[in-house]
C-alpha cells in the first residue's frame, strides 16, 4: 500500500497529496510528515508535546491522531506522524510571554519527567586546544586572542564558583531549540514546532536560541524574554543560575579553535575572529540581562 | 488558512474546523463547516468535572449504551477543550424534529433513565461513617435551610405593611414548613432501612434529565446530551430531579406521572428506601427557599410581581408535589398489603 493511501485510511481524508516528501495537503489543510525509526524516542517526543501546552492559546505541533486515537502509525520499518503546519510567523513583541510559558513549560516538563531515551549533554568549551595554536598565529591576531583565553579563563572560573551556590542537581531533559522560526501562529494559537533530534540534558541549545533571539529582536525584547523565562512557575532560581552558567561559559570561542586546528588561511582566522567578537559581545549582554533578571527575582522574593 | 473571524476559532482549530458561519445559541454555538454542521457546547465546568463527564460518556458507550448523542474527539483524540475560563466540547449538529408519538416525551426519557440506571447500578456496602456524615449533612443542610425560611417569616409579620411576596409566603409558611419536616422524615426512613439492610444502591446519574436535555429522532426515540452533571449517586436523585423539571409538562395528570414510574420500572424497580429518598428530595422546599434567596437579593429592582408570581408559581408545583408523592408511597405501601394479603 503507499503511503498516501495508508494516511487516507488511517486519517479517514477524502483527498490527500504530495506537496513534498514531509509535506501533504489534506482536506483539512496543510499536514506536516515526520518519520520515526526509534519508538523511545518517538514515545517521548509524542509525550512531551502532549503535556506542554497552554490551551487554546499555546501549544506544541502535538502528533494528530487517527481514527483509533493513535499519534503514531507504522510504516515500513517504523513509524509516521501528522502534524499540523502553519507558514504565519509570530509578532513577537506580542508573543514573548507564550514562547517564554512554552519555555518554562518544557523546562518544567524536562525536570519532572524521567526517560530512558538517549539524550545529549552539553560539551566542555573548547577554547583551551587555543594554547597550542598560538604560535601559528599571527602576530597581530595573538595578543587580542590572549586576552580572550584570559577572559575565558575568568568566565569559566565564575560559572565554577556559581555552580557551587545551586543546591539543585537535575538539569531538565528538553527538546533542543533549534530557531526562532519555531513559533508559528494560527489565529490566536501559538504553535511551537519541535524538533525530531534526540533530547538534550541542560541548557545548551536554549542559550543559542537566547543569542539568535538577541540578535533578531535586540535587547529589550530578549529582557522580556528572559524576564518571563524567570518568573515561569517552574523555573526554580537554581535552574535560572543553570541557564546562566551555561550562558557564561566561553563556546564564542569553539568557532576558532575549529578553524585554528585545520591549516586556514589568514582570511578564514580573521573572519572567525570577527564573528568571535561578535558572538562575544552578545554573549555579555546577554549574560547581564540574565544575571539582572535573576537578581531583580531575588530582590522580590519574600523574606 | 482563514484568518481569525471569531473568539471560537482558536477552539476550533483543535478539531481542525474552519468555520463558514456560526449561530450563536446560547450556551450552544451552531457551526457550519465545509465538513458539516456541528454544535459546539460552552460550559463553566471545571477540569475535574470535564474528566467526570468524559468518564460518564466513555462508561455507558462501553455498556453499549447508545442513546446520547456523541462527543466528538479534537485532532489530539481529546474530548474536552478547557481554556481558563470555560470547557467546550462538540457534538453533531442536531435538529429539533416535530414529535408525533402517543406516548409523552417524559414517559419516553423516564425509560432512558431507567436503563442508564439499570446498566450502571451497584450495590454499594453500607459504610455507616461515610453514609452517616452524608445523611448528617444534608439534614443539616436543610435544617439551616428551613431556619432560614422561619426567619423570613418571623420578619416578615413583625411589619406592618407586608409586601405582596411576604404576604404570599406567610399565607404558605406552615404547609412549607410541614412539608420540610416530611422530607426529614423521609430522609430518616431512607437511612434506617439502608442501615438495616446494611447496603444501598449507586447509579450513574444523569444529572438533569428533561426535555430540554434531549432530542427526539424522526422515530420519536429518544437522544439525551449534557451529561455535565452526571456522576455516582442513589438513583432517587436522578428521578426526583426528572420529576421536578418535567412535572409541567404532565400537567401535573397523576395518571401521567405514575406512569413515568411505571417506565422506570420496567428497568429497574425502586427499592422502598429509595422511593423514601425520593419523596424526600421532592418535598423538601428548596424551589421556595430560592425564590425566597433571589427575592432578598434583587429586593430594590422593583420587580415584586414577578417575585410574587414566581413564587405562586413555585408554591402551587410544592403543593401538587405534596399530593403526588403521598401517592407514590401509598402505592407502594398498597402493593405491600396487597402482597401480603396474597401471602
Amino acid at each position: 500500500m503507499e503511503l498516501l493511501d495508508w494516511l487516507k485510511e488511517n486519517y479517514q481524508w477524502r483527498n490527500v497529496k504530495f506537496v513534498n516528501e514531509a509535506l501533504i495537503e489534506t482536506d483539512h489543510g496543510q499536514k506536516r510528515l515526520r518519520y520515526w525509526s526509534d519508538k523511545a524516542l518517538l514515545d517521548w517526543h509524542i509525550t512531551w508535546r502532549d503535556e506542554c501546552s497552554v490551551t487554546p492559546y499555546m501549544l506544541a505541533d502535538r502528533m494528530i491522531r487517527n481514527k483509533d486515537q493513535e499519534a503514531a502509525i507504522e510504516w515500513k520499518d517504523g513509524w509516521v506522524t501528522v502534524h499540523d503546519e502553519v507558514d504565519q510567523q509570530l509578532n513577537v513583541v506580542t508573543v514573548e510571554r507564550k514562547v517564554a510559558q512554552m519555555i518554562g513549560a518544557m523546562i518544567g516538563y524536562g525536570l519532572e519527567t524521567a526517560t530512558e531515551v538517549r539524550k545529549v549533554s552539553s560539551k566542555e568549551p573548547q577554547f583551551r586546544s587555543l594554547y597550542s595554536q598560538l604560535p601559528y598565529v599571527k602576530e597581530k591576531h595573538k595578543t587580542y586572542i590572549r586576552s580572550l583565553l584570559q577572559e575565558s579563563e575568568y568566565r569559566m572560573n565564575k560559572a565554577k564558583a556559581l555552580k557551587k551556590q545551586v543546591t539543585e542537581e537535575k538539569l531538565p531533559v528538553i527538546d533542543p531549540f533549534e530557531s526562532t522560526d519555531q513559533a508559528k501562529k494560527v489565529y490566536d494559537v501559538m504553535i511551537w514546532f519541535g524538533t525530531k533530534h534526540y533530547p538534550e540534558e541542560g541548557y545548551s541549545s536554549l542559550r543559542t536560541f537566547l543569542g539568535k533571539w538577541f540578535d533578531e529582536y535586540g535587547k529589550d525584547s530578549v529582557i522580556r524574554l528572559v524576564t518571563e523565562i524567570v518568573d515561569h512557575d517552574k523555573v526554580s532560581r537554581d535552574q535560572a543560575l543553570y541557564l546562566l552558567i551555561e550562558c557564561l561559559q566561553p563556546y564564542e570561542l569553539d568557532h576558532l579553535t575549529r578553524v585554528t586546528n585545520r591549516e586556514a588561511t589568514n582570511q578564514e582566522i580573521e573572519e572567525a575572529l570577527e564573528q568571535v567578537t561578535k558572538d562575544w559581545e552578545r554573549s555579555k549582554e546577554l549574560v547581564q540581562v540574565i544575571s539582572s533578571v535573576i537578581d531583580e527575582k531575588k530582590k522580590v522574593l519574600p523574606q | 488558512m482563514m484568518q481569525a473571524q471569531s473568539p471560537y476559532d482558536s477552539v476550533l482549530f483543535y478539531y481542525d474546523l474552519y468555520p463558514q458561519t456560526i449561530e450563536d445559541f446560547g450556551k450552544i454555538k451552531k457551526i457550519t463547516t465545509n465538513h458539516g454542521v456541528f454544535a459546539l457546547k460552552e460550559t463553566t465546568m471545571s477540569r475535574h468535572q470535564a474528566d467526570d463527564f468524559v468518564h460518564a460518556l466513555r462508561k455507558l458507550t462501553k455498556l453499549g449504551y447508545n442513546k446520547a448523542i456523541p462527543i466528538l474527539p479534537n485532532k489530539y483524540g481529546e474530548y474536552t477543550l478547557s481554556t481558563g475560563t470555560n470547557t467546550y466540547y462538540l457534538m453533531p449538529w442536531v435538529e429539533r424534529v416535530e414529535y408525533t408519538a402517543r406516548e409523552s416525551q417524559e414517559q419516553k426519557l423516564a425509560s432512558q433513565l431507567g436503563v442508564i440506571h439499570r446498566l450502571t447500578v451497584k450495590t454499594q456496602p453500607f459504610v455507616k461513617d461515610h453514609v452517616e456524615e452524608a445523611y448528617n449533612q444534608l439534614l443539616q443542610r436543610w435544617e439551616m435551610r428551613q431556619l432560614e425560611l422561619k426567619r423570613f417569616a418571623d420578619q416578615a409579620e413583625q411589619k406592618t405593611y407586608m409586601s405582596p411576596f411576604e404576604l404570599t409566603f406567610i399565607t404558605h409558611a406552615f404547609m412549607l414548613d410541614r412539608m420540610a419536616e416530611v422530607a426529614k422524615e423521609h430522609l430518616k426512613k431512607w437511612y434506617e432501612t439502608c442501615l438495616e439492610k446494611e447496603k444501598y444502591r449507586t447509579v450513574l446519574c444523569h444529572g438533569r434529565v428533561n426535555r430540554s436535555h434531549s432530542f427526539f429522532t424522526a422515530d420519536n426515540e429518544p437522544l439525551l446530551l449534557n451529561f455535565e452533571r452526571a456522576g455516582i449517586d442513589t438513583p432517587s436523585r436522578d428521578l426526583a430531579s426528572f420529576c421536578r423539571y418535567s412535572f409541567k409538562h404532565a400537567y401535573w395528570v397523576e395518571e401521567e406521572v405514575l406512569q413515568w414510574f411505571v417506565n422506570y420500572e420496567r428497568h429497574l424497580p425502586l427499592l422502598e428506601e429509595e422511593k423514601h429518598l425520593m419523596c424526600a428530595y421532592l418535598n423538601f422546599p428548596e424551589p421556595i427557599a430560592f425564590a425566597v434567596d433571589s427575592y432578598l437579593k434583587n429586593k430594590g429592582s422593583a420587580r415584586e410581581f414577578e417575585h410574587v408570581q414566581r413564587l405562586e408559581k413555585r408554591l402551587t408545583s410544592m403543593r401538587r408535589v405534596q399530593r403526588l408523592t403521598q401517592k407514590l408511597i401509598v402505592v407502594e405501601q398498597q402493593a405491600q398489603q396487597e402482597m401480603q394479603a396474597d401471602q
